[in-house]
C-alpha cells in the first residue's frame, strides 16, 4: 500500500482516467494486502455503493461479507497470488454469480483474481451483458432438452395408447370370436341338415356374412400387429414355387368362375427354397392376388416371380401381379396402400372389401424387408409389385411317410377325447363337430374337474379351452406335463383352444406344455385335422370293427370325393398344361392317401407328381385314368363287418351317378334325426311333415325304398296330426341309418 | 445473527430457482429463465426463538454443460435437493448429485424435494419411487413454487435440522456417510 500513498501528479492523473475508465466498464478493483485484506483502489460505482455502504477509495471491504459467492473462488485466487515466480502476469477468472437485491434486482458479476508486478489484485466486474449472453446460449440448450423430454414422453404415451389399443382388441377379438366361432359352427351343422331351398339361402347367407365378419376382424388384428410392432416374422425354410404356385391355385376357382385366366411363372434363376415367413408371404400374395381378380372381368391376372435385378443378395425376389382389370386412376395411386381406403368410395360399395388388404400387404412387405408399388393405366390393367428379402433355404429331406399314429387317427379308431371348455355352447359345438365320428368324448367345464379327470382316466387327446375358471388352461396343461414327468406317464396330447390369435398367446401355450394351438372360431375341418395329427395311437382296444364303421365310411368317403374331384382337375389341367397344379395336387394326394387308408392312392399320387415336373403330359394322363379307375372301383363297405340287430345288414345298391352322394345323404340324415325329434316332443306338426315329405323324395332319389317308404308314413301321420306312430318311425329311421351299409354296383 | 449456507441442487429446469423466489419473495414467474453459475440470496428464519439467515446459494441446476463443483458446495450447512415430479430423469439425476454432494461436503442436513406438486397428474415419478427414496433414508417432501405448497415447510424443516447440530463443520469430519435430516 506504501507505494500508492505517494502518488505523482502524474499517476494521480493516470488513476483518474482508470477511475473513469473502470466506473464506465463496471470494474471495481481492490488490492489483496499481505495481511489478506482487500483494499478498494478504484472509485466505487454507484452499483457498489448501494451494494456495500459508506466505502471509498482506501477503504478497506470485507469482500466474502458483501459478496458471498466469493467464498468459492477466493481459495483458487490465492494460488495465483502466492505464486512466487515473476513471470508475465497471471490471471484467474471465476465463474459468473448473481446477487439478488431486497428489490428482487440482480446483479451478475465475475471476478478476476491478478498478480502483477508483485502485487495482487482483485477486480469484480459488472458482467451483466456476458451473463445474459451464457444464459441465452444454456437457455437454448435447455429448450431443447427440455422439447427432446417432451418428445420422449409423447413417443411413449403414443407407445402406452398403441399398447392399449392392441390390448384392446386382443380383447375384443376374443369377445367377438367366441360367439362367431358358436355361430359359424351351427351355420355350417345347420347347412349340413335338411333345409328348404329358402332356409339354404338364408343359412348361406349368415355363413357368407359370418365369415366376411371373421375374415375383417383378422384383417383389423393383422394390421394393428404390425402396427404395434408385436408381429413376428418367422424363419424357417419353405418352397417359394410351393408357395406361389399353391397362392394362384387358390385363386384359381374363383377366377375359372369368372372366365379369367390365372396363371404364374418363375423366371429361370429364382432360387426355390429359402428362409422367411412363407404364411406372410402367402398371404401378401393372397391379397394382391385376390384384389386383381376382384378388378378384373375379362382378360387374366398372372403371377411371375423372379430374382430381383441387380440386387445385392440372392435372396431378395420379386413378384408382380399383372391384371387385365379396371385399372387405377393416376391421381388415387398414392391412396391405394392406405388403411381403409379405396381408390374410390363408389369401388366400396360396388366391389365390397375392407380396404386393409393393400395396407396389410404394404406392412408385411416393408417388414420382409421389400417394398411394394404399382402402375396402372385406368382402364387397361394394373400391375402390383413386390419385393422381399429372404434367407437361402435347403431343399427338404424326402417327405416322411404318414405314421402309423396318423393313419389310426385318421381311420377312427376309438380315442377317447376329453373336451375342457367353460362354454357350455363351445362343448356343444365341439361335440356335434364329433359327434358322428368314432371318438369317445368326456367334458369337463372348468380346469379344476379337467385336471381331475385326466389324472384319473385315460385319455388319447384332451382340448383344453385356456379361459376357464377355477384354473386356467394354462395351469391345467402344466400340472399335466409336471405330473406325466414325474410319474414317467406317457405324453399326453394337449390342444389349446383360444380366442386369441396373438403369437404372444401361442407362445405361452407352447410354454405351459400343449401340443397344439386352435384359434376360434374353430372349423369342423381344421379340429378333425388337430386331432388326426395329435392324437396319441389308441392301444389296442376296440379294433374289432363295430357300428363305427360308417362314421369310418363317411370320412373316408369324404376323402374319395374330394379324390374325384382333384381327379378331374387334374384332368383339366392337362389340358393347360398346367404343370405346377397338377403336381400340387398329386403332392397332397401322395401326402394324404394312407392316411385315410388308401395306400394306392399316396403311389398314384407320387406317380402324377413326378410327371408333372417332368412336365411329361402322357405319363400324368396315364397317372390320371389309373387314378380314376381306382377310385371307381372302391367299394365302401370293404372290411366293414357290422353287427345287425335286424339279423341281416340292410345293404343298398346305388346307381353310379348318384354313387359319391350317397354317403352324404346318410350322413346328413343322422345330423338331423334330432331335430324331427325335437318337432316330434314339441308336436310340430309342420315340420313334421315337411322333414317326411323330404324324406319320401330324396330317399327315393338316392335309391333307399325304405327311407322313402318312412318318409311318407311321417308325412301321412303329420297330416292327420297323429303323434302316436312317429315314436316308431323315428326308432326304425334310426336303426336303418346306424346300419345301413352301402354298396356300388 | 447466525448465518447459515443452504445450497439448491438439482437437474436444469426443476425450480430451484422459482422455491427461492416464492420463499424469499413470495413471488412466481411462468417464464423459465435458466441460473448461470451461481445465485446468492438470502432470508431470515427463526427456529424455536433463533433467528438463523439462510444463505441461498442457487447452483446452476446440472446439464450437459454444467456440473455442480465441489468449490460452491464448501462450507455448506444443509442442502435442498430439487426433482421435478413431471420428469423422471430428475429423478435418476437426484441419486447421483446426492452421492457426489456427500463427497464433496460429507454427512449434512438434506432433504429431498419432489417439485411441481400442482402437475401432479403428469407426474413420472411413481408412489413407488417416492417410497424407494424414504426407503433409502431420504427425507421427501412434495412443494410447487407456483402455488407455494409447502415452500416454507422445506426451508424450516431444513433450518431447523441444521440447528439441531451445533457444531456442523467440527462434526463433519468425523462423519464418514452423508445422512437426511
Amino acid at each position: 500500500m506504501s507505494k500508492t500513498t505517494e502518488p505523482t501528479k502524474q499517476l494521480r492523473e493516470a488513476f483518474e482516467d482508470v477511475a473513469k475508465l473502470t466506473a464506465a466498464v463496471g470494474l471495481v478493483i481492490f488490492e489483496r494486502t499481505p495481511q489478506g485484506k482487500f483494499t478498494l483502489v478504484s472509485p466505487p460505482p454507484d452499483w457498489f455503493r448501494n451494494l456495500v455502504p459508506n466505502v471509498q477509495t482506501g477503504s478497506v471491504v470485507s469482500v466474502l461479507e458483501a459478496f458471498p459467492a466469493l467464498d468459492a473462488f477466493l481459495p483458487e485466487a490465492e494460488t495465483v497470488w502466492n505464486c512466487k515466480t515473476r513471470e508475465a502476469a497471471s490471471e484467474l477468472v471465476s465463474d459468473l454469480w448473481s446477487e439478488v437485491q431486497t428489490s428482487g434486482e440482480e446483479l451478475h458479476f465475475r471476478a478476476h483474481a491478478l498478480k502483477a508486478d508483485g502485487r495482487n489484485w482483485l477486480l469484480l466486474e459488472l458482467a451483466t451483458s456476458l451473463y445474459r449472453e451464457r444464459q441465452l446460449v444454456l437457455q437454448y440448450a435447455h429448450d431443447v432438452a427440455l422439447q427432446n423430454d417432451t418428445i420422449v414422453r409423447l413417443n411413449l404415451e403414443v407407445e402406452r395408447a398403441t399398447q392399449a389399443k392392441s390390448d384392446f382388441l386382443a380383447t375384443m377379438s376374443h369377445e367377438i370370436r367366441t360367439p362367431l366361432n358358436v355361430i359359424l359352427g351351427m351355420a355350417e351343422l345347420m347347412a349340413e341338415t335338411q333345409l328348404t331351398e329358402e332356409q339354404q339361402k338364408y343359412v348361406g347367407t349368415f355363413q357368407r356374412a359370418g365369415s366376411n365378419l371373421l375374415t375383417l376382424i383378422n384383417d383389423i388384428l393383422d394390421l394393428s400387429k404390425v402396427e404395434s410392432g408385436s408381429l413376428k416374422l418367422e424363419s424357417e425354410n419353405f418352397d417359394l414355387f410351393e408357395v406361389a404356385g399353391s397362392a394362384i391355385e387358390l385363386v384359381q376357382v374363383k377366377a375359372r368362375e369368372k372366365g379369367i385366366a390365372a396363371t404364374h411363372e418363375i423366371a429361370p434363376g429364382t432360387p426355390r427354397y429359402l428362409r422367411g415367413d412363407s404364411l406372410r408371404l402367402r398371404q401378401v400374395l393372397l391379397n394382391l392376388l385376390g384384389n386383381s381378380l376382384k378388378f378384373t372381368h375379362q382378360g387374366s391376372v398372372r403371377l411371375r416371380v423372379e430374382p430381383e435385378p441387380d440386387a445385392p443378395d440372392a435372396g431378395i425376389v420379386r413378384f408382380t401381379i399383372q391384371d387385365t382389370g379396371i385399372g387405377i386412376a393416376k391421381d388415387q395411386l398414392p391412396n391405394v396402400f392406405q388403411s381403409f381406403t379405396q381408390a374410390d368410395s363408389s369401388i366400396t360399395r360396388k366391389y365390397g372389401g375392407t380396404g386393409l388388404g393393400l395396407a396389410i400387404s404394404k406392412k408385411l412387405v416393408e417388414a420382409m424387408g421389400g417394398l411394394i408399388w404399382v402402375e396402372s393405366t385406368f382402364g387397361e390393367g394394373s400391375t402390383f409389385f413386390f419385393t422381399a428379402r429372404f434367407g437361402l433355404g435347403q431343399a427338404p429331406a424326402v417327405a416322411l411317410p404318414a405314421t402309423n399314429e396318423t393313419q389310426a387317427s385318421a381311420l377312427g379308431a376309438r380315442l377317447r377325447i376329453l373336451v375342457a371348455d367353460d362354454s357350455e355352447d363351445n362343448r356343444f359345438l365341439i361335440s356335434s363337430y364329433l359327434k358322428l365320428l368314432p371318438y369317445q368324448l368326456d367334458f369337463a367345464e372348468n380346469g379344476v374337474i379337467a385336471l381331475e379327470k385326466l389324472r384319473s382316466g385315460t385319455y388319447d387327446l384332451a382340448l383344453v379351452d385356456v379361459h376357464m375358471p377355477e384354473m386356467d388352461g394354462y395351469e391345467v396343461a402344466r400340472s399335466v406335463r409336471d405330473h406325466e414327468s414325474r410319474g414317467n406317464n406317457k405324453t399326453l396330447p394337449l390342444i389349446a383352444l383360444t380366442a386369441d390369435a396373438y403369437p404372444s398367446v401361442i407362445e405361452k401355450s407352447v410354454a405351459a406344455g400343449f401340443n397344439a394351438h386352435l384359434t376360434k372360431p374353430i372349423r369342423k375341418q381344421t379340429l378333425l385335422e388337430a386331432i388326426a395329427r395329435h392324437a396319441r395311437v389308441p392301444e389296442l382296444r376296440d379294433v374289432t370293427i363295430t357300428d363305427e364303421s360308417y362314421s369310418r365310411a363317411s370320412l373316408a368317403s369324404g376323402y374319395l370325393k374330394s379324390s374325384r374331384k382333384k381327379a378331374a382337375e387334374i384332368v383339366a389341367a392337362i389340358g393347360s398344361e398346367n404343370f405346377d397344379a397338377i403336381r400340387t395336387t398329386g403332392h397332397n394326394m401322395k401326402g394324404t392317401g394312407t392316411a385315410y387308408g388308401f395306400p394306392r392312392l399316396t403311389e398314384l399320387g407320387g406317380r402324377i407328381e413326378q410327371s408333372a415336373m417332368e412336365k411329361d403330359a402322357g405319363a400324368v394322363r396315364t397317372a390320371v385314368y389309373d387314378l380314376i379307375a381306382y377310385l371307381d372301383q372302391i367299394t365302401l363297405e370293404e372290411d366293414l363287418q357290422p353287427k345287425a340287430p335286424f339279423g341281416s345288414i340292410p345293404r343298398v345298391s346305388i346307381k353310379n351317378s348318384l354313387r359319391s352322394l350317397a354317403p352324404m345323404f346318410i350322413e346328413r340324415l343322422r345330423t338331423s334325426s334330432p331335430v324331427l325329434q325335437d318337432a316330434i316332443k314339441h308336436s310340430d306338426f309342420p315340420a313334421i311333415r315337411v322333414f317326411g315329405h323330404n324324406l319320401k323324395g330324396n330317399g327315393a332319389n338316392f335309391g333307399f325304398p325304405v327311407l322313402s317308404e318312412l318318409g311318407d308314413r311321417l308325412e301321412s301321420a303329420a297330416l292327420r296330426n297323429e303323434l302316436g306312430p312317429m315314436e316308431a318311425i323315428v326308432g326304425e329311421l334310426r336303426q336303418y341309418l346306424d346300419f345301413v351299409v352301402i354298396e356300388y354296383e | 445473527m447466525i448465518q447459515k449456507k443452504v445450497c439448491m441442487i438439482g437437474s436444469f429446469g426443476v425450480g430451484k430457482t422459482s422455491l427461492v423466489a416464492r420463499f424469499v419473495r413470495s413471488i412466481f414467474s411462468e417464464k423459465y429463465h435458466t441460473t448461470v453459475g451461481v445465485k446468492i440470496d438470502k432470508k431470515v428464519v427463526e427456529v424455536g426463538e433463533k433467528q438463523v439467515t439462510l444463505v441461498l446459494w442457487d447452483i446452476a441446476g446440472e446439464d450437459a454443460l454444467t456440473t455442480v463443483r465441489a468449490s460452491q458446495l464448501r462450507g455448506a450447512s444443509g442442502y435442498i435437493l430439487v426433482v421435478d415430479g413431471q420428469r423422471r430423469a430428475t429423478y435418476e439425476t437426484a441419486f447421483d448429485l446426492q452421492r457426489r454432494v456427500g463427497e464433496a461436503i460429507g454427512s449434512v442436513p438434506f432433504l429431498c424435494v419432489l417439485n411441481k406438486s400442482d402437475l401432479r397428474e403428469r407426474w413420472e415419478v411413481t408412489e413407488d419411487d417416492v417410497e424407494a427414496l424414504r426407503q433409502s433414508g431420504w427425507p421427501v417432501l412434495f412443494s410447487s413454487a407456483k402455488t407455494g405448497e409447502g415452500v416454507e415447510d422445506v426451508f424450516q424443516e431444513l433450518a431447523t435440522a441444521i440447528l439441531k447440530i451445533p457444531n456442523v463443520k467440527d462434526d463433519r469430519a468425523n462423519e464418514a456417510t452423508p445422512r437426511g435430516i
